[in-house]
């Protein structure tokens, strides 16, 4: 598993910063390995889709430019967004989009957004053409529920662990609002065991097979490692 | 604006797309039912109903008929002069005829009066009231007057539901009542055939 750190944005590129020993790395990549080590991976997610059923016609990389028949989704988004009375891209990561058609995900795929231009909108991940989805929502009480119910299962499987790591996203965080603290509480009141963990603009998770990589957007993720 | 504001506005503007997009099937769904109704039930070129929904109303007619006694009469209609036209002006012309008689029985019947064309150059109207023998001779005149550049007119016959035997099924009922009146309009195009056959279109 993986994330992408949060970083600063400095332009429109977004430097990221990691540390090793004595040294700051930018934009770098940081692999940490354990061995002899007993581990559980979780993901927590909470959003449900809702509404219309889009299906992306032209894409390319995380932009989506039009869906259904030749519909530029900018509109849609903007129509919404007036609606909402927020020109904030912030505001939409209240309704990630899933992704339908990808059933190999531990969780639902979603994306969360990241633009609005006049001709396309973008996300924090790839989207591809034909992809079906829909808007999503969740309360902060659904994505609560969502992570006391992955805590609860590792706690069954790892029952004392000596670590735990959670990398949750920024925008899960966002729609947490007021409470944002209570994710890691109860991570820890579950898992009783020291927590280590930072925000990410994406997570990089196992798949439902654990045997692909899969990258996640607005989930909380879960590792929890015991010694043998 | 907080949280809650933005998450009840989000959720409202969700629900309005929601409603949109709904009204928008709806409406489709009830364009192509129409759509294909009208297609099931009306001639392609007239649009005036086609043999099987006048079979299908008598059917339901004759039903209403068995039970409460209800009166209505058939009027039969084929033109006279009408094969001329086709071999002189060609068939695009003779269809171009055919829907402007068509247009003429709806403007001479009433809206609720079922007119169907059965094929060719006959049709049949549905009345669900008797109608007197000068009012068809009426409209004979003026369809006479409207199309005498071709010459047209047409001979007709009515039968009344009076004339029937109930007490066989409606199919058969039908068949009576479409073949009394065909005979009729039959025995009176070879009355008139003196007439009719010796002008020509001009």
């Amino acid at each position: 598993m993986g994330e992408l750190s949060s970083g600063y944005k400095k332009g429109e590129e977004v430097l990221t910063y990691q540390f090793v020993e004595d040294k700051v790395i930018k934009n770098g990549f940081f692999i940490l390995t354990f061995d002899n080590i007993a581990f559980d991976i979780r993901i927590a997610l909470g959003f449900k889709p809702y509404g219309i059923t889009y299906r992306v016609q032209k894409a390319e990389g995380y932009r989506i430019y039009t869906v259904d028949e030749n519909q530029p989704l900018s509109y849609t988004i903007r129509s919404l967004m007036s609606k909402i009375g927020t020109n904030d891209i912030k505001h939409l990561w209240f309704c990630p989009i899933t992704i339908l058609d990808d059933q190999e995900g531990y969780v639902a795929t979603m994306r969360t957004f990241k633009d609005v231009k006049d001709d396309y909108v973008e996300f924090f991940g790839p989207v591809k053409e034909g992809q079906h989805f829909k808007l999503s929502f969740a309360t902060e009480k659904e994505l609560l529920e969502e992570s006391e119910k992955v805590a609860m299962e590792a706690k069954e499987v790892m029952k004392h662990p000596d670590l735990v790591f959670d990398f949750s996203c920024l925008a899960r965080q966002y729609v947490l609002g007021e409470f944002q603290q209570r994710e890691p509480e109860i991570y820890t009141a579950i898992l009783d065991a020291p927590l280590f963990g930072f925000f990410t603009y994406g997570e990089v998770g196992p798949n439902k097979l654990y045997k692909k990589l899969k990258f996640y957007n607005q989930t909380s993720l879960l590792l929890s490692i015991k010694e043998l | 604006m907080n949280n809650k504001d933005i998450q009840i506005r989000l959720l409202q503007a969700l629900l309005d797309e929601i409603t949109r997009k709904y009204d928008y099937f709806i409406n489709l769904q009830q364009e192509t039912i129409e759509k294909t109704h009208e297609m099931a039930v009306k001639d392609h070129l007239t649009k005036l109903y086609n043999r099987m929904y006048l079979e299908d109303y008598l059917r339901r007619l004759i039903k209403m008929s068995k039970r409460d006694k209800a009166v209505f009469q058939i009027l039969f209609i084929d033109l006279d002069n009408f094969k001329p036209i086709n071999d002189i002006y060609g068939h695009e012309k003779g269809d171009q005829i055919l829907k402007e008689v068509a247009d003429f029985l709806r403007q001479k019947f009433r809206d609720y009066d079922i007119i169907a064309r059965l094929g060719g150059d006959e049709f049949c109207v549905v009345l669900e009231e008797e109608i007197d023998q000068d009012r068809i001779e009426e409209i004979r005149e003026e369809f006479e007057k409207t199309f005498s550049q071709y010459n047209l007119s047409f001979s007709y016959g009515v039968a009344n539901s009076k004339e029937l035997d109930y007490s066989k099924d409606e199919d058969n009922i039908i068949e009576d009542i479409l073949k009394l009146a065909d005979e009729r309009m039959y025995k009176q195009k070879m009355q008139r055939k003196g007439w009719s056959f010796s002008h020509q279109p001009n």
